[in-house]
């Protein structure tokens, strides 16, 4: 019952955000950054591998928000909408760059080995080296695993981890069967689980 | 600081399961929470919201510029061509009495036809008729402004005269003699 009231609550929010912005009210815009940038810059980060990229696309994504959010109907889709989005602008940065997502990715989970990028980001504000190291190298190896997966398989495991949108959505957010989705998502953690070598622990 | 997403523990709808089969169904879920566990939402650089929220201000008050602009400079662009399509209009009359006449609907008196010969009232007759019934009532109304109304000596506004009102019933009778 709670938990019901709190969706209404949240979708009655989500719905006078989205009127706000459409009228151009920049405090709603604010509350949306709010709410949704850390997921987004989550999921860019592990698309892109390096902040400052992330933070750039991410931008982006809000700017496409504003010159778009006039077409959009609010169907309580926000949340795919802007995952939509950000994987639009994904995809737009490697067209620009004209290489494959994964040789991006590859590289720049090479650029990790040097201690450059991911896993410096994943636990910058982490205060006590001794007690965090253990945690680090997990995390340094995980994101230098997700670097080596397809990028097909990568977006669809971190769009269920950072959107915390269903299957169901991702494939409609991805323009793909929702089977194809399930696969990859199967294929990938699988994968992943062997590359870190964890495919038999629990 | 880090935070984990708070809803890993949702699991795949029936339809997921439906898909996929009981055995994959839970591996996959497995290897989904397996996930959350390890691979932590990273934490935001500081001051990325103030950023951001600047760049949507900026994004804003240039929406708000191109549209306060916008409909002046349709209006420009529209009078320019009105007045460029004057110019192109009376620097080039030959050319627009070959347009005419190639334009000119069939059975219709062309601009030349009207310009050699003094019209006759079937003519004029027919000229009116078109106007009533065709679509191109621009091309009636330039063959008769520019050849009958020389003819009559006078102004005639196709823009403004309806056909059957006065200056076309003078531009008939004209005919007439």
């Amino acid at each position: 019952m709670k938990e019901k009231e709190t969706a209404a609550d949240s979708s009655e929010l989500l719905a006078s955000l989205v009127d706000g912005c459409k009228s151009g009210d920049q405090q709603a815009y604010e509350r949306l950054i709010g709410l949704y940038s850390p997921r987004l810059y989550g999921y860019l980060l592990r698309l892109v591998g390096r902040p400052d990229d992330a933070e750039e696309l991410l931008q982006e994504v809000f700017l496409r928000l504003v010159r778009s959010i006039g077409s959009y109907r609010h169907d309580g889709q926000l949340t795919a909408y802007l995952f939509r989005i950000a994987t639009n602008v994904v995809r737009d940065r490697h067209r620009r760059k004209k290489v494959r997502p994964h040789q991006v990715a590859e590289s720049e989970a090479a650029e990790d080995d040097a201690g450059l990028a991911l896993g410096d980001q994943v636990a910058g504000d982490e205060p006590a080296p001794d007690a965090s190291l253990g945690l680090r190298e997990r995390a340094d190896a995980l994101n230098q695993a997700l670097g080596r997966l397809p990028e097909e398989q990568r977006q669809v495991i971190l769009l269920r981890h950072f959107s915390e949108l269903p299957f169901g959505e991702i494939a409609q957010l991805m323009d793909c069967p929702v089977g194809t989705v399930l696969a990859r998502a199967h294929r990938g953690l699988k994968r992943l689980r062997e590359l870190l070598g964890d495919d038999i622990e629990t | 600081m880090t935070s984990k997403p708070d809803n890993m523990d949702r699991g795949l709808t029936p339809e997921d399961r439906a898909l996929l089969g009981p055995r994959i169904a839970d591996e996959l879920e497995a290897n989904v929470a397996w996930l959350a566990g390890r691979l932590d939402r990273p934490a935001t650089p500081p001051g990325l919201s103030a950023r951001l929220a600047q760049a949507v201000r900026g994004e804003l008050a240039a929406r708000r510029r191109r549209h306060r602009i916008l409909p002046w400079s349709g209006a420009a662009a529209a009078a320019l061509l009105l007045v460029s399509a004057m110019l192109w209009y009376s620097l080039t009359g030959v050319d627009r009495d070959d347009q005419v006449a190639r334009i000119t609907p069939p059975g219709l008196p062309t601009s030349t036809e009207l310009a050699s010969a003094r019209p006759t009232a079937a003519d004029a007759d027919l000229l009116v008729e078109n106007y009533e019934t065709t679509v191109n009532r621009d091309v009636v109304s330039l063959v008769a402004m520019n050849r009958g109304v020389e003819l009559l000596g006078r102004e005639l506004d196709p823009r403004n005269d309806v056909p059957g009102g006065e200056p076309w019933a003078a531009l008939v009778d004209s005919y007439d003699h």
